[in-house]
């Protein structure tokens, strides 16, 4: 009984998007087999966009807990965040342009809706930790003739060399 | 601002020569607390043919992937830069390299 409480609190708290994913490419597999089926179809936009609802649950209760985790956590999971939106917004784009490819079937228009509803999501959560952790500071420097002499002092002739 | 550690490979704000800002990655070597300057190893895509000195990072590779950068990169540990905290843009990725980076930073002390 113990050991089993210990994995349960092992499993990650902010992982809600590889279940989404696994959805994703399951819905994917069985709509090469049967595409014609209109009955499917719409059984798989329902299990679409209940998957994706799923999802945006887990994400609003990861957010709503974000305050209470501890900093180290609230860091591992705002870096995490990043990490996958940085992978997504690589394979999104091809996920979507093979989708369109099955221009014809409703459920290829449905589930390229529901990916891009799901990558909003997670950017926008993203965003939210993002902007507890890191808050932006450039205006600040901008509008601060002081704060940008630091900086140019600081870089001295190295701020002429392009990264 | 979230407390910063050794190899973390942050993203920084560096005046452009115009008046604004641009953004460019450096490597975290010391962040006392949350509210200090960062002293980090200094990034470029600029080789100076120093192979001694420089560590050259391919963006392709699993290390560049995992320092998050975006272009192939060579780490210059002979140069340190000690950054205001407000300078800081975010945390990108983490660098594997820090025992390589430490050894040169020994060799170049005093020269």
């Amino acid at each position: 009984m113990k050991k089993n409480m210990n994995l349960a609190l092992a499993k990650p708290i902010y992982d809600p998007l590889d279940h989404f994913i696994d959805v994703i490419n399951e819905l994917l597999e069985k709509l090469k087999e049967s595409k014609n089926s209109v009955v499917n179809n719409i059984s798989y936009c329902r299990k679409i966009r209940t998957s994706r609802k799923v999802f945006e649950k887990e994400i609003k209760k990861v957010l709503l807990n974000f305050s209470t985790y501890s900093e180290k956590q609230q860091n591992e999971i705002e870096f995490h965040f990043y990490k996958v939106i940085r992978e997504l917004e690589q394979k999104v784009p091809s996920v979507i342009e093979n989708l369109k490819k099955e221009e014809g079937l409703f459920v290829s228009y449905f589930l390229r809706r529901e990916v891009r509803k799901a990558l909003n999501i997670f950017k926008r959560s993203q965003k939210k930790m993002s902007v507890h952790l890191y808050p932006d500071h450039s205006k600040e420097i901008l509008s601060n003739p002081e704060e940008y002499q630091k900086l140019v002092d600081v870089w001295g002739n190295l701020a002429e060399d392009e990264y | 601002m979230a407390k910063l550690y050794r190899g973390d490979v942050i993203e920084v704000y560096y005046p452009d020569g115009k008046g604004g800002l641009k953004v460019r990655p450096v490597i975290v070597l010391q962040n006392i607390n949350k509210s200090s300057d960062v002293i980090s190893v200094y990034c470029t895509t600029q080789n100076n043919g120093d192979d001694i000195n420089n560590i050259f990072v391919s963006s392709t590779s699993d290390v560049g992937k995992g320092m998050g950068l975006s272009k192939d990169t060579y780490i210059r540990p002979a140069i340190v830069k000690t950054l205001p905290i407000k300078s800081v843009k975010r945390l990108i990725g983490k660098c594997p390299l820090m025992q390589e980076i430490s050894k040169i930073i020994e060799n170049n002390i005093g020269k």
